[in-house]
This record gives structure tokens, sequence and C-alpha cells, in this order.
């Protein structure tokens, strides 16, 4: 438990800034790269499907393990999960890469991979706990990393369409009292 | 006959495995793969997604299918060499950490990760032949990044469970594959 304690600060600052990336890479205007609406809009959705995400696969694979919880403490599962999503690093480095670098538009399939490897990494987290391995922790991690990975690529798209909103309604306010953007 | 059936029944057990349960596999299954299987698995995988890309780009117009069975070259000499040179590329970085595996299984390991790219490709085509679907994207890349997991389990088996520098290399060797297809995919 110690072992899975120690760092967590920096896998859950290390993890907010995968999910950021992930919102970024998605919701970019590949027409104005570092408008800051999208930006921030992106970001901000990152950060909030990843917190969901995690609370959701750490509450499901922890009521399949209570024996677990009962030897290691509540947050044992919590903190495996949080380990495992650690390996999120390189699909969100890769889709940071693609989109500034290469100018790709990447929706979601960097996120879906990641997700899925996520997944896989916090089961075998769970099972070095256990000291045993455990085909019900894979198969309910890729089934809920799976669906979360769903959710992202038909929710992104609708998430898509609310910048402009934003961005006009900051340009109407700024009309009001100075516009801000120019 | 025999030892060919018996190399063929774990490479496709292995082949699986390492898709679905990269970890497990790495422990047992991989050192009885020769390590010519590997590399054509490698090979084969990257044969695939660069056929995708230049097979697109004919339905598209913008290049004619001889460049398709050339990208289709291209791609099987990128699994042959480039992935097998990176494999033991990442040996030698690992032995700085003393490592205790072979070369022979780096470079097998290495190149069995793409087990779910050769897959994915294969995949990839079937939809591009028989549905017209541009595929080099949805199922050549996908294939790539699901590498990256079998990747960290090979790096954290040769480090005894050093995930951090396993999550590191994967990323920059990813990075460095993205990179060289865009290149390719820019021709």
């Amino acid at each position: 438990m110690e072992e899975l304690t120690k760092g967590k600060g920096m896998r859950s600052f290390i993890r907010h800034l995968c999910f950021a990336a992930f919102g970024v890479s998605a919701l970019i205007d590949m027409s104005n790269p570092f408008n800051p609406v999208n930006l921030i809009f992106g970001a901000v959705i990152g950060v909030l499907f990843g917190i969901v995400c995690r609370a959701f696969l750490s509450g499901i694979v922890g009521s399949m393990n209570g024996a677990l919880k009962k030897e290691h403490g509540k947050k044992a599962v919590s903190y495996a999960v949080g380990k495992g999503m650690t390996y999120l690093v390189p699909f969100a480095t890769m889709a940071a890469l693609a989109t500034f670098l290469l100018g790709w538009s990447v929706p979601g399939g960097f996120l879906s991979a990641g997700l899925m490897t996520a997944g896989v990494a916090s089961s075998l987290e769970i099972d070095k706990l256990k000291g045993t391995t455990s085909i019900k922790n894979s198969i309910a991690t890729s089934v809920v990393c799976g669906a979360f990975a769903a959710v992202w690529t038909i929710g992104i798209r609708f998430a898509g369409m609310v910048p402009p909103y934003i961005e006009g309604g900051i340009q109407l306010l700024g009309s009001l009292v100075g516009n801000p953007l120019q | 006959m025999d030892t060919a059936q018996t190399a063929k029944k774990p490479l496709i057990s292995t082949i699986i495995s390492m898709m679905v349960s990269p970890a497990k596999a790495l422990k047992s299954s991989v050192a009885k793969v020769p390590w010519y299987f590997s590399v054509a698995v490698s090979a084969l995988a990257f044969g695939l997604f660069f056929f995708q890309t230049g097979f697109d780009l004919y339905k598209t117009g913008q290049k004619g299918f001889s460049f398709a069975l050339f990208s289709a070259g291209a791609g099987i000499a990128y699994g042959l060499i480039i992935i097998p040179l990176l494999g033991g590329i990442l040996w030698l970085i690992m032995k700085l950490v003393k490592t205790e595996k072979s070369i022979s299984w780096a470079i097998s390991s290495f190149c069995l990760s793409y087990s779910g790219a050769m897959i994915y490709g294969v995949l990839g085509i079937l939809f591009s032949v028989v549905l017209g679907w541009k595929t080099a994207v949805a199922f050549g890349i996908t294939g790539v990044l699901w590498a990256t997991g079998p990747i960290i389990a090979t790096i954290r088996e040769m480090t005894k469970e050093k995930s951090a520098l396993g999550i590191v290399l994967a990323t920059i060797i990813g990075a460095i594959i993205l990179f060289s297809w865009s290149l390719f995919a820019a021709l």
C-alpha cells in the first residue's frame, strides 16, 4: 500500500495533464490552433472526462474486490487504478505531437487505445496487490474503458460544437465592455 | 513438419496473447517463438499498414496502384529492418540498467509487440477492399498505437517492473514510428 501511495500526487497531476492533452487535441481549431477558447475548453473537458472515468473505473473494480479493500484500505483500488492510468502518457504525448507538429485531427483514436492500455495496466496493479491474477478484473477494466472510449468518440463531436458559442458569447460581452480577444 | 507445427501453435497463441495480455505472453510464450517468426510479424504488420496508406491514396486518385505495391514493400522493409533495429537499440539501453534478457529475446518481444498492428492491418485491408473504407488511419495508426502497451510490458519484463522507464521509452519509440510514417505518407 505504501508503494501505491508514494508519488500519488505526481501521478494525479500527470493523469490530469494527459486527459487535458487529449481534450485539447480533440477540440483544437485547426484553422487557429492556439485559439484560447478551444484550448481551455478542450483541457477542461478532457480533465473532467478523466475524473469521471477514473472514479467510475475505481468504483466498478472496487465493488468487485471487497476483500482487497478490507486488507489494504478503501483507497487501495483507487490508487492502483491511478497508477495504471500513468500508461496514458505515451498516447497523450503522441496525440499532442500529432496535433501540433503533424497537423492531424485526432478525435478519439489515441484516447481509445490509451484507455484500453491503461485499463489493462490497472487490472495488473490490482492483481499485484492481491498476489494472484484475475481474469474478472481484466474483463471489467476492459469493458469500462471500452465504454468510456466510445462515449468520448461520440461525445467529442458534440463538444466540438460548443467553443464557437463560447467565443461568440465572449465577443458579445466584449462588444459591451471592450473586446478582450482583439 | 512436427517442429514447424509446434512453432506455428505457440506463434498464433503468442500473437493473440501479445494483444490481449502482453505481460503473461512475455513471461511464458515469447521465449518459445523463433526470432525470425517474430520479425515476420512486424514485417507483415508494417507491410499491411503501409499498403493501406498507399491503397487509400490510390482510391482517392492521388497515386497509382504501383505506389500501393511500393508502399507494401517499403512497409515490409521497415518491419524487417527498422523495427528489429529499434529492438536492438532498446536492448542496448536496457543493458545500462543491467537487464538479464538476451538480445534475441528483446528483438523478438519488440517485434511481437506489433501483433496487434498485424491483426488491425488484416482487418483494415478487409474493410478497405470489401467496404471501400479509407483505413490507413482508423486501422493502421490504431494498430501501431496498440503496440505501446506490449512495448511497455517488454521493458518492464527487462527491467524487473520499472514502469516509468517503460512509459518514457515507449513514448519515444511511438513518436519515432509516427513521425517516420508521416514522412512516408507525405511522399
